[in-house]
Parts: C-alpha cells; structure tokens; sequence
C-alpha cells in the first residue's frame, strides 16, 4: 500500500524541476561595489580590492589611563547596497554585510571570520595587543535590533567567528571601534590588517 | 436466486473499490485522463528566487523558488464523448514537500491554482469531442531548501463523469 500511493497513476503527467539560481555570496566590510544597481535594482555584488582603515590619534596625556577612545574609519561606505538606505553613520562607523543565496536543504549559516594578528606594530617593532580593539554593533533604523554582526573584540592571534549570515537573507551591521587604552605602548604609529573571510556550508 | 445474483455484484464492488485505492490515492476521487499526447514546450522547470533579493535582517529568510513552463495538453476524452462531465487537476502530495502549482490558460480549460495535496475543477460540461486540448502554462513554486537536486514532480487529470 505504501509503494502503491508513492507512484504516480497512470496517465499521470510528470516534470522535472530544476535549481537553476546558483549559490550566491556577497560580503562587504568597509567600501564595496555592486554592479547593475542596487539588489533590490537587480544589481549583484562585485569586486572591490579596498583595504579601509580604522584608526586614531592618541594624545599622550590619556595613553594607558584606561579610557576608551573612539576610533574613525576612512570608509565611505554609508548606504547599505541592498536598497540605498542610509545605514552607517560616517566616519565612526564601518560598514559590515552581505548576503548568502542557496537551494539547498542545507540550511546553516555562512560564517565569517576574522583572521586576527597578535599584535599592532610600529616601525621599531613595539606592539600593541590586537585585544586593545572593540566595537559595538548597531545600525540606523531597523538596524538597531539584534545584529547578525554582534559587537565584540578582536582576540588576539585568532580565527575569531564574528557573525553570519541565514541562508537567503541579507544581513548586515555597523560597527563603532574603539580603541581600550588599557597599555602604555611605546611611541609611533601602529599597524595590523585583519582579514575577514566568509564560508558558506 | 437472489443470493445468488447478489453475490457477484457485491464482489465486483469490492474488486472496484480495491483497485481504486491502489490507483487513485490520497485526494484522487475520478477516473485519470489518457493525456499521454500532450506535450511539453520546454525540456523542464528552471526554477529561480521567486524574489530576486532576499529577506532583510535576523529571523526573515525568503526561500521561494519559481519556475514557469508550457504545456499543450491533449485530453483523450473519447470515453466520454456526448456526456456532461467534469474535470479536475490534480496535484498529489509528493516529493521533495509541500508545492504550490498555478496556471492560465487559453479559455477551454480554467486558470487556477492550487496546492499540493488538492484538486481544482478546470473543466464542466460536455464533451463533444474526442480530444479536449489546451495551452497551459504552468507555474511551480516550492521552497528553495527543498531543491538540493533535480526531482520529479506530477500532475494529472480526472475525470468525474455520467
């Protein structure tokens, strides 16, 4: 009886259905390009090889004193590429989002994570720990609920999981950094270069 | 002599109900159409985002997928040629799950649409010729996550008729 009603009947006429979206993904953290439009213009996401910065002028009156101090990005990227909307505030903010596209059963997550060196280093090879960076999350708007991209702070000299994205949705976050001014380093300017990668399922 | 006479017609009542709910399971109530000359226009369903941008922010998703196809169907409704009958699509519960099917025709048939797991009337009246055809174009929609593969999905018409 079971076998009998998987069949179709006789006379039945039969399709084939076939995926034909392919798997999509886009990430942007800081500037990024889309090509047509925007998404919802029926634009889809491009390349852009950008490395924005985050950074801040620390007066040597308040270096080790335990305060947090605010850092600026030189982003440009304010409007979100979904639909234009106003979603960042420059320059405190860093643009964080994207989307992930796929037919599938497979419903988890792509993940992104952040390549996080040990340190910051200047010229003479002093180092600030990459621990002394924060940010919040947050967004203009709706964006002002739970973010997929949650605040947090770099761990020093790890993969760090800094959010994701559900199957077909476009998600995406604003981040205010800010640096926690709990060492005395030595003076000149430091450097680091996270990198963030996505994996889909 | 009654008894007699009986019995046979009891049985064949039985044989007939059996074969019915081996054939015609689930929400099939009539008997299935020939239409083993209708025709395809294209070779299957590319199924695309039924929206081309996906939902926004924690907790929406859009998995909808759509695919359109044509189909010119030939109904051999010789049997019951010169009766007033009517017709239904059916759209069987089936694999990969829950499915939504809709239509538009060219007049001979109704346009409609429908779920898997139902039946719609398309067609009541009589028949007066042979061969019942019709243009229908088809739209399929299912949830993408569904869709990891290619799957067969079926239709088919029945027929409740004098």
């Amino acid at each position: 009886m079971a076998s009998a009603m998987a069949a179709p009947p006789a006379g039945a006429y039969t399709f084939t259905l076939n995926p034909a979206s392919p798997k999509t993904i886009y990430l942007q953290i800081g500037n990024g390009t889309f090509n047509g439009g925007q998404y919802i213009q029926g634009g889809s996401g491009g390349r852009n090889a950008t490395i924005n910065t985050v950074s801040l002028n620390l007066s040597p009156t308040v270096i080790g004193n335990g305060t947090a101090q605010a850092m600026t990005t030189d982003s440009t990227a304010a409007n979100s590429f979904l639909d234009g909307y106003a979603f960042c505030n420059l320059p405190n903010q860093l643009y964080i989002g994207g989307y992930y596209r796929t037919a599938s059963g497979n419903t988890a997550a792509a993940q992104v994570v952040a390549s996080v060196p040990a340190s910051l280093v200047n010229a003479g090879g002093a180092t600030i720990p990459f621990s002394q960076i924060a940010w919040t999350s947050s967004g203009n708007g709706p964006g002002n609920a739970t973010q997929p991209f949650p605040s947090g702070a770099f761990v020093a000299g790890a993969q760090q999981n800094v959010g994701g994205f559900a199957s077909n949705q476009w998600a995406e976050s604003c981040w205010t950094f800010s640096y926690l001014n709990t060492v005395t380093p030595g003076s000149g300017t430091f450097n680091g270069t996270v990198t963030f990668t996505v994996t889909t399922p | 002599m009654i008894r007699a006479s009986a019995s046979p017609a009891a049985g064949a009542f039985f044989l007939a109900l059996c074969l019915g709910i081996i054939w015609y399971p689930g929400a099939a109530h009539g008997a299935v159409i020939d239409d083993s000359a209708s025709q395809a226009l294209e070779p299957g369903v590319a199924m695309r985002w039924k929206n081309s941008v996906p939902a926004h922010g924690p907790g929406g998703s859009d998995n909808q997928m759509a695919g359109t196809t044509h189909i010119l169907v030939r109904l051999n409704v010789l049997p019951w040629l010169h009766r007033k009958v009517r017709i239904y699509l059916n759209f069987p519960s089936q694999p990969p799950g829950p499915m939504h099917m809709s239509w538009s025709t060219q007049g001979r048939l109704a346009a409609g649409e429908l779920p898997s797991g139902n039946r719609q009337l398309i067609y009541a009246g009589p028949i007066l010729q042979p061969m019942l055809e019709e243009l229908l174009v088809i739209q399929f929609s299912v949830d993408g996550r569904l869709l990891d593969h290619s799957v067969s999905v079926n239709y088919y018409f029945e027929m409740d008729g004098n």
